[in-house]
């Protein structure tokens, strides 16, 4: 999953694009290591450490469905940003976990925050989901919309195979949401880019419930409406190539290196996987911002969940140059550079 | 290098009868063994490699170690 991306840069069009505030929503319960492994899960909590980096992750409550995460996060971004859902003219959401196969989860949190009639969609872009929203919500600002609801949101705590040692210690549920305008052309989001590789879509993969294979009892009891990983260290290296790629692909374009980013905000999707990417990278560990310990891995929401932390522990502030990336199934990846 | 191979492996897996026998080790233990491997002869394993002709059989490990040993891309 190498390949040059593809830039959006606001400043090429003249103008700015801000992340005017943030808002996140975490699962309601936290979930240990030892929980998991009382109930029965393969991994001992001490192997879940050391495999993952992971202590303890966040789920969902009973009831509570992909798009009230989303909402209340919607919701703490508007008051972030000091407007009301009357002022957004379009809701991004990227999810792999929605509320129904259909329809959109976007049209469920359109109707529970009181937005306007204004368009309202699902993207579905796994781990790298908050970036190909955030992207999306840039290209809207640069053709007219005022405001745009970016939002990422998964509860994939409900897909998961509780004796599989390769997925089940893995995952929390979170949502994370940015309400993006138009903004000073020097800082915001200075770039994007976004790239998708489908030679590995079937790597990791939830392969019953949709067109190809629909939900049966046979489904069910074989589990195949829960992640399947294939091949778990082809899809390890790749996150890291994937990353790591669209990283120095985006740099070298803007004429900059690791050394000219205050903070690198990856998605979280194993302790292992950051380590990894540092080392090769050739940057020290603090560079990169780390709390998978905390919350696991949020899939689509951990770049925004991640970047909000980051913020609110001021790991980066005003004058930071700041790198969000994401890799995914999809294989899906991105990269974009803030300027704080 | 046969050896240190087996080390390694030994350390985190019981080892297989023969050098054609299936590895079968699950995915997080072949990470860890791809990681130690790197470690141990300077080379970064990259995601195309991660197959079973490389990593199915103690031959094709063995063989994969002897073209990346000291090898960084």
């Amino acid at each position: 999953m190498n390949a040059p991306l593809r830039l959006l840069r606001p400043a090429d069009f003249g103008r700015g694009v801000a992340l005017a505030g943030l808002g996140v929503a975490l699962g309601e319960r936290e979930v240990t290591n030892a929980e998991l492994h009382a109930a029965g899960g393969p991994l001992s909590p001490e192997e879940i450490v050391r495999l993952s980096g992971i202590e303890a992750r966040r789920h969902a409550a009973p009831g509570t469905a992909t798009s009230d995460l989303a909402t209340r996060a919607a919701r703490d971004a508007l008051d972030a940003a000091g407007v009301g859902p009357a002022d957004i003219d379009r809701l991004l959401l990227a999810t792999v976990s929605p509320d129904h196969p259909s329809p959109s989860t976007a049209c469920l949190v359109q109707h529970a925050l009181g937005l306007p009639l204004c368009p309202a969609v699902d993207l579905s872009a796994a781990c790298a989901g908050f970036l190909y929203a955030l992207d999306a919500a840039a290209r809207a600002i640069l053709t007219g919309d005022r405001r745009v609801l970016a939002v990422a949101a998964d509860i994939r705590s409900r897909y998961l195979n509780p004796d599989d040692r390769a997925t089940s210690a893995l995952f929390g549920d979170a949502a994370g949401a940015a309400v993006v305008t138009e903004g000073p052309p020097d800082r915001g989001l200075l770039a994007i880019g976004l790239l998708a590789d489908g030679r590995g879509a079937r790597q990791v993969y939830v392969p019953a419930g949709g067109s190809r294979e629909p939900a049966s009892a046979e489904t069910v009891a074989a589990r195949r409406h829960t992640i399947h990983m294939e091949a778990g260290p082809q899809v390890y290296l790749t996150a890291v190539e994937g990353m790591l790629g669209t990283a120095e692909s985006l740099l070298k374009q803007m004429g900059l290196g690791f050394d000219d980013v205050s903070l690198i905000v990856p998605h979280q999707p194993n302790k292992r996987i950051l380590d990894r990417m540092a080392r090769l990278a050739g940057v020290p560990s603090e560079k990169i911002f780390v709390h998978i310990e905390r919350v696991g891995n949020l899939s689509g929401a951990s770049c925004i969940v991640a970047l909000h932390e980051a913020l609110r522990t001021r790991r980066a502030g005003p004058g930071d140059r700041v790198l969000l990336l994401a890799a995914g199934a999809g294989y899906t990846a991105g990269a974009a550079l803030l300027g704080l | 290098m046969r050896d240190q191979v087996l080390a390694v492996l030994a350390a985190l897996a019981d080892l297989p009868p023969d050098d054609t026998a299936p590895l079968a080790l699950d995915s997080l233990t072949t990470v860890q063994l791809v990681e130690a491997l790197e470690a141990r002869f300077g080379f970064t394993a990259r995601a195309h490699e991660m197959n079973e002709a490389n990593l199915g059989t103690l031959s094709g490990l063995l063989a994969w170690v002897e073209r990346r040993a000291g090898t960084r891309p």
